[in-house]
């Protein structure tokens, strides 16, 4: 008898169990985190992948490059976006955890220096642009723009534009103390469309209307540019996956790699590959 | 096929090349782009693919200078300093009371020896007599304590069996099976034996798995009877909901051991008897084998609870039931309790109180496992414990508990004060790292 109670248990139990959702309704979830600069990419194309591919679910966060990067090195995220490569005490602190990061580069940016468009500044050289951001000029008539006093808006020190920016255009020098730090591209920009004696920074995608974009050693930036390697405030933009990519990762990353993707990556205003 | 080939080749002169040629590959790329061979993004793209490459090889290789194994090893442990009271009353006595000082010190590391292999160890305070506790007590003259091996391991985590998630160890490990709270089995209990472990993600709420263990009891092996436990431990772990979630199994704990002596370091509370068997009188055998079914639940609520905030995160209502299928009589018992506060006790703050009545007869389980605390750990008990767990910081809480327990037995038949009643009050202080 007690046998037979036991059975009626078992089997309650394993009918408990095959009361859980079926493995094809979401058999496969991605997380993807990091670049904010990144993320108007991946935030698309989940969503145009997760359309096509309804039993992947994807996970798209921001929260810097840093934070995409670290959470990879922990491994709890499948992608981390960066759009700054991988520093050595990274990769070593990776290879630590038995990690081996694999850079997929998904597309390129070029770093705009903005002003307000009531500003006369027409270009600068990159050792200009250094002794604005460090300090040593604080003046527009000192670098051939109007107004008085250079209002210099930065991204914050842990945003991926923000160290790039460190080592493209400042040689590692710091930001002047002074700057006017902010969280976002779009903040930047907003902050810059609003002052006019303001020079600040953004990604590619971010230059509108409200600002004004400026050559750096007399080469606009643009797709042309920035792929052509002319420009020198461009970066490639990455995806970091913990070796190759695979099963569903795989297909996204090959996803954004696809005309359909690089189609995205234009759209949102950065430099398709393709 | 032809660009892939080239694409190939490119890379590998790239890496191979490492740092010193990096400007003419950025040449021979730049030729690629020009007639055609390649796009300008996809040149973009090989060079600063190969360039991170090389400088995940060369980073990565000045780690590599310390063996990778040192490199991998994870240490951790825990510093608990406990105050107990006791109070029993016994057969002769009215009840004794006890005060007592204890410390328990653990330190384990861990390490990853090559790819899917781990070596464990671990030590810690404690006798090696006394597998269910490795507190020591203050005082005696500021003795010297002992230092045990707590546990020492070899593991096996392949990856060809992915998706689903496989652990095989062996040695003397960590408890691998699932318990509401520590109470059927001591939370200082490290088998002996081999595990294996089967987990497999359903979905991303859900998640089935399978833990196996084959445990040595006794010293007795190889003799013609061995004193062997097996369990299967099926189980699954479901989010039900957004903020339901639900973790239960059903346990066989297998053990034939009826006829063979008494288990070293067991408190004797199953039905033995003298041995009559082939003239061996002084030997205490079992009289019954431990073939023990155990279902277990655990059910838990996340605010809001149901749409409603009422102060803390996390309440859940747990259950166990144990019915021994080869013990004709008081061979069953159940745990039942609620868990309110925090899930987990993490951080600052962070707090947890726990109760739970337990009622386990003479034979539903072995007696080498139960809780200590727990009227010593004995089986033919009932009562009730409560814990607060109260946050410090992120590594470190004060709990206290309150255990009220006593024998199912009456020694004497109308007298309620024969069941000998126990209470244990402990205060502990602890941090981990």
């Amino acid at each position: 008898m007690k046998k037979v109670i036991w059975l009626a248990v078992i089997a309650v139990f394993v009918a408990a169990g095959s009361c859980v959702p079926a493995a094809s309704a979401a058999t496969n979830k991605i997380v993807v985190e990091g670049s904010t600069t990144v993320l108007p990419i991946a935030q698309k194309a989940a969503e145009v992948f997760m359309s096509k591919n309804p039993a992947v679910d994807i996970s798209v966060r921001g929260g810097g490059s840093g934070v995409g990067i670290a959470s990879l090195i922990d491994g709890t995220c499948d992608i981390g976006d960066s759009s700054r490569s991988m520093k050595d005490a990274e990769l070593e602190k990776a290879g630590q955890r038995g990690k081996s990061p694999k850079a997929n580069v998904i597309s390129m940016d070029g770093i705009a220096v903005i002003v307000n468009p009531s500003n006369g500044l027409s270009a600068l050289t990159k050792q200009q642009l250094k002794e604005i951001f460090t300090g040593s000029v604080s003046k527009w008539s000192d670098v051939g723009g109007t107004g008085d006093k250079i209002v210099v808006v930065s991204r914050d020190s842990s945003s991926g534009t923000f160290e790039a920016f460190g080592a493209l255009a400042l040689d590692g020098h710091k930001v002047r103390a002074d700057a006017l730090m902010q969280a976002s591209n779009q903040a930047v920009a907003s902050v810059i469309a609003k002052t006019p004696g303001a020079i600040g920074y953004v990604g590619l995608g971010y230059i509108n209307g409200e600002v004004k974009a400026i050559p750096i050693n007399g080469v606009e930036p643009s797709k042309e540019t920035v792929l052509s390697g002319k420009y020198p405030l461009s970066r490639p933009l990455f995806m970091y996956t913990n070796g190759a990519p695979q099963g569903a990762t795989k297909a996204f990353i090959d996803f954004i790699m696809s005309d359909d993707g690089q189609k995205i990556v234009d759209e949102e205003g950065f430099v398709a590959l393709k | 096929m032809k660009k892939a080939t080239l694409l190939l080749g490119v890379m590998g002169m790239v890496l191979l090349a490492s740092r010193s040629y990096a400007g003419e590959m950025e040449i021979l790329v730049q030729k690629l782009v020009d007639k055609g061979v390649l796009t300008q993004g996809e040149g973009a793209q090989v060079l600063a693919e190969t360039k991170e490459e090389a400088r995940k090889e060369v980073a990565q290789g000045k780690a590599a200078n310390i063996p990778q194994w040192v490199q991998d090893i994870k240490f951790k442990g825990d510093f608990r300093n406990r105050y107990q009271w006791d109070k029993a009353k016994s057969a002769t006595t009215t009840g004794t009371e006890e005060n007592r000082d204890r410390i328990r010190v653990r330190l384990g590391a861990e390490t990853r020896v090559i790819e899917d292999f781990k070596v464990g160890l671990g030590i810690a305070t404690g006798t090696t007599t006394d597998p269910k506790s490795t507190n020591v007590t203050l005082g005696n003259g500021f003795s010297f304590k002992n230092i045990i091996l707590d546990y020492g391991y070899g593991q096996y985590l392949p990856q060809w069996t992915a998706p689903v998630d496989t652990t095989f160890t062996a040695g003397k490990f960590k408890n691998p099976f699932w318990e509401p709270i520590n109470a059927l089995v001591d939370p200082d209990i490290n088998p002996e034996g081999a595990a294996l472990q089967l987990s497999y993600n359903v979905n991303p709420s859900a998640n089935v798995f399978l833990n196996y263990g084959f445990l040595y009891l006794g010293d007795t092996f190889p003799k013609s009877k061995n004193q062997l436990q097996n369990v299967i431990q099926p189980g699954v772990s479901w989010s039900v909901l957004d903020n339901v979630k639900l973790k239960s199994t059903v346990d066989f704990w297998l053990a034939e051991v009826k006829g063979q002596t008494q288990i070293a370091n067991t408190p004797g509370t199953n039905t033995l008897a003298r041995n009559s068997d082939q003239g061996r009188t002084s030997d205490i055998v079992y009289q019954n084998d431990y073939n023990s079914v155990v279902p277990k639940l655990e059910l838990g609520f996340t605010e809001p609870f149901f749409g409603y905030n009422l102060g803390f995160p996390y309440f859940a209502v747990f259950g166990e039931y144990m019915d021994n299928m080869s013990a004709s009589a008081k061979g069953t018992g159940w745990i039942a309790g609620f868990k309110i506060g925090n899930e987990k006790v993490a951080d600052k703050y962070q707090w947890q109180l726990v109760y739970d009545h337990r009622i386990i007869e003479r034979d539903a389980f072995l007696d080498a496992y139960p809780d200590s605390d727990f009227y010593g750990g004995k089986t033919n008990v009932g009562g009730n414990h409560v814990s607060l767990n109260f946050g410090l910081s992120k590594n470190s809480w004060l709990a206290l508990s309150y255990f009220n327990t006593y024998n199912l037995t009456r020694l004497t038949a109308d007298s309620e004060s024969s069941r000998l009643p126990a209470q244990v009050i402990q205060a502990d202080w602890n941090i981990k790292f």
